[in-house]
């Protein structure tokens, strides 16, 4: 009789209709076949040279019962001391699992992974951390957090990036859930779902709070590497009330030196899930004109009309201004636009503060632009989202304009010359570099509202009283009628 | 059952190159489109059988498409709830024939099997729509099909969205 068969635990869900970990195209395989070649990974050299050592002892250490086997431990860091490469390739094959498809056994050991290489500063573990970091809020981020606030100190030195990404995901998440219902005040005799549910979300929410405020105090160098999106951010959430403290204290005087500083590219992805980035990136390199009606259907689907997707609007906004600068060669491609898939977005929100924090994300290179240092890209999308409505789609190059004007007056008073000014020069920069011909469409364009056109032309000429005067005129005209249509 | 190259890995082809064939040798990766509603089966002869297999009475017709053509794929029993419209699946040893009588439609059948390999990133085409074609006999080779005419460019059941 053949000896019965056990078959190996898995790492990744997936029923019927997903390929098997026996098959080449599952992102389990290389980890299934390093585990059937070495199935008990030990600290024997015979294993610890083995090439099959960083997927097979992945496999264990995520799949094995707890607790988890000591001699695993051992045999990681005796890898790790031995072969320089060890811990980075154990750390990206980590990495290269789909996380949203991991089962909670190995999800719960893969933050285990993360805080054993964290606590041994081990190479490979900011990428680790830096990728799951994108995958907030999940069950079990608590210890993602816990890990990062043990090591803040040492982060704030050696992997500054991270600590400031973890900074951003945090204030990001705190912000799109900062509207969410606070816990019923009717007295709960008992401990009813619903009440611990709240009471958890109320700790999460004090532990994201507390993190964010200790290391803004702390690291505030480290965290001003978040340019601009740091003062974005904090805005959003000005009325917690930790943080009205903090604004007052620490962020008031260096808001504007923040604010000089552009977005770097990695702070703009970090607030959006890998799944985004990449099914994004399809559209804006792969996907022709005309075609995009269906991969908008999915991609909103999937991330957006889901809880919380909505909210996550204003961050995409940000990915595709200050994220992915396309090349003219793409751009001349024939496939959809940046500032289309914008448009499509603005489109798609139904909450009036989603809509405005995105017009918000959408300006907000605008109002700190300077000509010297500021990226034409940041601000391209915005512009052509503009000029490309104002025949079929005045209503959304109204709402646009209107908002902009908003911004200006409203965004910060104390600074309002200043931001006038950037404003003025990005327009500026928008014909110089020949994003679009002249301002015309937008002027001489009798389809838009007359209030907001002779507003326009008097901010960009400036001068004499009456286009103070014009400038002052309220832009009721403008409010009327900005239902959306959709762009595209 | 699969088809194998000489070398032995699996002859895959484009949707384009579909022809009618009662055998099932489809080996073919897709995107599906769109996915109508599940409907029951009507009672059929094999059901002793199908309750072994543990197949449900139910089918849904799917829009499927590659870069080069897009087919009607239907989507049987535990099939109908596995996939969703964006997912990218791929297809072994299925069938491309006429399903109780007329509709001419992709499907893995009994012994072919659907896989789901991944998600978006894949192009496609809305035309032709390789089940909206009509077939007939090659006069050379009565064991070959042949198109003989363009019965609709897109599906008209899945209208495209523009």
């Amino acid at each position: 009789m053949p000896p019965p068969t056990i078959s190996p635990p898995r790492l990744l869900a997936g029923g019927d209709h997903h390929p098997p970990p026996t098959s080449a195209s599952s992102p389990e395989h290389p980890f299934l076949a390093a585990h059937l070649l070495l199935p008990s990974p030990s600290p024997s050299p015979a294993d610890l040279s083995s090439p099959h050592l960083p997927l097979a002892l992945a496999f264990s250490f995520l799949t094995q019962p707890s607790p988890l086997p000591r001699r695993l431990l051992v045999a990681l860091h005796a890898a790790g001391a031995r072969f320089p490469a060890f811990y980075s390739a154990f750390a990206s094959a980590l990495v290269s699992l789909p996380f949203p498809l991991l089962l909670p056994h190995p999800r719960t050991r893969l933050l285990l992974a993360a805080s054993e290489l964290a606590r041994a500063e081990a190479p490979g573990f900011a990428p680790l951390l830096a990728s799951l970091l994108r995958r907030v809020p999940f069950p079990g981020d608590a210890r993602l957090l816990e890990v990062l606030h043990e090591h803040a100190s040492f982060l704030a030195d050696e992997e500054p990036h991270l600590l400031a990404s973890a900074v951003f995901a945090f204030l990001r998440l705190l912000a799109r859930n900062r509207l969410a219902p606070l816990p019923s005040s009717v007295e709960c005799k008992e401990d009813c779902e619903e009440c611990k549910g709240a009471k958890n979300l109320q700790e999460c929410r004090r532990r994201l709070v507390s993190f964010c405020v200790s290391m803004l105090r702390d690291h505030f160098q480290v965290c001003a590497l978040l340019g601009r999106d740091l003062v974005r951010s904090l805005h959003e959430l000005v009325l917690v009330p930790e943080f009205q403290v903090l604004w007052r204290d620490l962020i008031l005087d260096r808001a504007a030196g923040s604010c000089r500083i552009s977005t770097p590219r990695w702070c703009a992805a970090v607030a959006i899930t890998p799944e985004m980035e990449t099914q994004l990136l399809f559209m804006m390199n792969n996907v022709k004109w005309g075609d995009q009606k269906r991969y908008q259907l999915w991609f909103a689907r999937k991330h957006l009309m889901v809880p919380g997707g909505e909210e996550r609007i204003p961050d995409i906004v940000r990915f595709i201004c200050c994220g992915y600068h396309p090349t003219n060669e793409v751009m001349q491609s024939g496939v959809i636009a940046r500032w289309a898939v914008v448009g499509w977005l603005l489109t798609g929100c139904s909450k009036g503060y989603v809509v405005a924090n995105a017009k918000l994300a959408l300006f907000y290179d605008w109002l700190f632009f300077e000509e010297v240092r500021g990226s034409v890209m940041n601000i391209e999308p915005a512009m052509l989202l503009m000029v490309n409505s104002v025949s079929q789609y005045t209503d959304i190059t109204n709402m646009l304009l209107e908002f902009l004007f908003l911004l200006i007056d409203n965004y910060d008073v104390g600074r309002k010359e200043a931001i006038a000014q950037c404003v003025r020069s990005a327009f500026g920069v928008l014909v110089k570099k020949g994003v679009v011909p002249s301002l015309e469409p937008l002027t001489g364009c009798e389809k838009l509202s007359p209030v907001l056109r002779q507003k326009l032309v008097a901010f960009l000429s400036n001068t004499g009283p009456e286009a103070e005067e014009a400038c002052r005129k309220p832009i009721d005209d403008a409010s009327k009628g900005t239902e959306l249509k959709r762009v595209c | 059952m699969a088809q194998r190259e000489a070398d032995g890995s699996v002859r895959t082809v484009k949707l384009k190159d579909l022809v009618p064939a009662a055998t099932n040798t489809v080996n073919t990766t897709f995107i599906v489109l769109d996915k109508a509603a599940p409907t029951a089966r009507p009672p059929q002869p094999h059901a002793q059988q199908a309750a072994r297999d543990g197949e449900k009475e139910v089918t849904c017709l799917a829009l499927v498409a590659d870069e080069t053509a897009a087919a009607h794929f239907l989507l049987w029993g535990g099939e109908c709830g596995a996939f969703e419209p964006g997912d990218i699946v791929r297809l072994t040893g299925g069938i491309f024939s006429y399903h109780r009588g007329n509709a001419l439609v992709l499907r893995a059948g009994r012994r072919g099997r659907a896989e789901k390999v991944g998600e978006f990133t894949m192009r496609f085409v809305e035309t032709p729509n390789m089940s909206e074609i009509r077939w007939a006999r090659d006069p050379a080779d009565a064991r070959r099909m042949v198109q003989e005419a363009v019965v609709s460019p897109y599906s008209q059941v899945f209208k495209p969205l523009r």
